[in-house]
């Protein structure tokens, strides 16, 4: 912060130090008070110097212009190419000519990974309804640390890292995908539950212990009506997201359609990746359209 | 005629009448409509879904908790067919994971700061009450929206196609992932501010950009800075995910090490990273609070 000075100690000052001080005395006009207005140009200008240096920095430290040299123009067309024709029968699967049958078609990967998403949210709103109550200060008071530190914590691990180590337990499969989603969902739902009960109005609790209702019915009547619209917002949020979760937990082998992606796609295999793509596409605006207009009627 | 009848059918549907009065004999003097709740109808079709959802969900017919346990145990415990020593398994943390930990930072650094940059004209055209012209608001909206959906893996694979599989593809990645981020939740937020100081900036003779920049961008300022943070934050987190298509970052480790099964090095690498996004997510915590008082 800049002292203040009269104008004889600041016009004593050294010049080096005249910036650190601002000089206390009243304005005749409105153009002396504008041009002692501060400099915020300088500061400015440094922000944006540091910014460009660190940008250039990081650039020149990990060789990104080196990939702009020589972009590889014909694999992409080829790509893109592909994207205008995608494999039709992997995405349906319904030509008995074909290799594809139902069960390895897009359809099916799709129905897939809508299961584990909506599975695994569900089963996760669950569990972490009582996490919620308890890390929600409001109810349980300075206890609550215990189960926030636990959320944090939850939240801290990665869910592909989640993914490779469950892997071990439950084998390659859609199952992984859902305990992996139940499991780590549970860090954000169970925060988001315990913001939610920390903002719910005393008014109703207060007026049910008036006419003397047992716990279950103040739980019933005060806090539920209370906070089960903003628990389904938070549900539906996390359903979104967990849609993408889902469908790139098969990356490491856990289900859905992640894993077709990866192999399609160190495979050089255009036509089928475009097929995947546009399902995943699809899904995730098909999701958020349908869950935007649920929360709408929610609210 | 039809559509009266269909209407007819569906308020039958949503409402019943109920008999709020009565006199002596027990004929209804008043009724009024009351909205029907279907939460029953609803909570029945969840658990519907949720049962046919598990036919495409096979359960393993094995199932080896045992595992976690040998895991954690090899985690950090250099095994002599990798890291051999702890030495190595210490030489391994510092001058190959932090390093890799490093580059991802740095990554992540410069796609946050290029995708919140290049949102701010976006975001200022996508928002009515900066820019009036309704069909660019839409359009815009619509595009990038139809961007967001790409997941950002996805992106990876286009940008390692284009690029060759370095780091560029997952700065690429990140890149959009963090435009789409920053447009939707900015341009939501420009709207909610209140819009008297901007007309009085108008009626003082000044264009919609000198008067966004007077009277709106003080009140938006803490929300963009807020909104950088956290998109910092989840990209340092779903940079993990780049690696695994081969973008580049910590995962392209993590993925050569599991593959492997060399969990030693798995250990290795999750240290320092669990350290990081640990301590990234306290500080941005701790910075959006203060920011938002």
């Amino acid at each position: 912060m800049r002292k203040q000075l009269t104008e004889e100690a600041y016009k004593a000052l050294p010049w080096y130090k005249k910036p650190f001080y601002a000089i206390l005395r009243h304005f005749s006009t409105v153009e002396d008070a504008y041009s002692a207005r501060p400099k915020k140009w300088i500061y400015n200008i440094a922000f944006a110097a540091i910014l460009v240096g660190t940008l250039l920095w990081c650039c020149l430290d990990l060789g990104t212009f080196e990939s702009f040299r020589n972009p590889n123009w014909a694999k992409l067309g080829k790509m893109l190419s592909a994207f205008l024709h995608p494999d039709f029968d992997y995405m349906f699967g319904l030509n008995p000519n074909s290799l594809f049958k139902f069960e390895d078609s897009v359809v099916y990967q799709i129905i897939e990974t809508f299961a584990i998403a909506f599975i695994g949210t569900a089963i996760a709103s669950l569990l972490s309804i009582p996490l919620g109550f308890l890390a929600s200060r409001a109810i349980v008071g300075k206890w609550s640390i215990v189960s926030e530190v636990i959320l944090i914590i939850i939240r801290t691990v990665p869910e592909i890292l989640l993914g490779l180590v469950l892997i071990q337990v439950f084998g390659f499969g859609p199952f992984t995908g859902v305990a992996v989603l139940s499991i780590h969902s549970i860090g954000m739902i169970g925060k988001m539950y315990a913001e939610q009960l920390d903002m719910i109005s005393p008014e109703p609790l207060e007026a049910l212990d008036a006419v003397g209702a047992t716990p279950i019915a103040r739980l019933r009547l005060g806090v539920v009506p209370q906070v089960a619209p903003n628990f389904l917002n938070v549900i539906l949020y996390r359903f979104d997201l967990n849609i993408r979760t889902a469908s790139l937990l098969g990356l490491v082998g856990a289900g859905g359609v992640g894993y077709p992606i990866s192999i399609y796609s160190q495979g050089e295999r255009w036509p089928q990746l475009a097929s995947v793509l546009y399902g995943v596409i699809f899904l995730v605006i098909a999701i958020d359209l349908v869950s935007g207009a649920i929360r709408k009627k929610l609210l | 005629m039809r559509s009266e009848k269909m209407s007819a059918f569906w308020h039958r549907l949503r409402y019943k009448t109920v008999v709020v009065a009565e006199d002596e004999k027990g004929v209804p003097t008043k009724t009024i409509e009351k909205k029907i709740r279907y939460t029953w109808l609803w909570a029945l079709l969840v658990l519907a879904i949720f049962a046919i959802c598990w036919i495409f969900v096979p359960i393993p017919n094995k199932i080896r908790f045992d595992q976690i346990s040998t895991i954690f145990s090899q985690l950090f415990t250099p095994s002599p067919w990798s890291l051999k020593t702890s030495e190595g398994w210490w030489n391994y943390l510092w001058f190959t994971a932090c390093r890799k930990i490093w580059e991802t930072v740095e990554m992540v650094w410069i796609a946050t700061v290029l995708g919140t940059l290049l949102a701010v004209p976006f975001y200022l055209l996508a928002s009515h009450n900066v820019c009036a012209s309704r069909p660019v608001n839409v359009v815009l909206r619509v595009i990038i929206n139809i961007i967001r959906t790409i997941p950002t893996f996805v992106l990876a694979i286009i940008g390692a196609i284009f690029f060759g599989y370095s780091s560029t593809a997952g700065i690429f990645a990140m890149t959009v992932f963090t435009f789409g981020i920053i447009f939707k939740l900015m341009y939501e937020f420009v709207e909610t501010q209140d819009m008297n100081p901007f007309e009085v900036c108008i009626s003082n003779g000044a264009n919609r950009l000198e008067a966004y920049w007077n009277s709106l961008h003080p009140g938006v300022y803490p929300m963009f800075l807020s909104n950088f943070v956290y998109t910092f934050e989840i990209n340092i987190r779903a940079s993990v995910i780049l690696g695994f298509v081969g973008a580049g970052g910590i995962g392209q480790l993590l993925n050569d090490a599991t593959s492997q099964t060399n969990w030693d090095k798995v250990g290795a690498i999750l240290v320092p990273l669990f350290i990081v996004v640990f301590v990234l997510q306290l500080f941005s915590n701790a910075l959006r609070r203060r920011i938002a008082k």
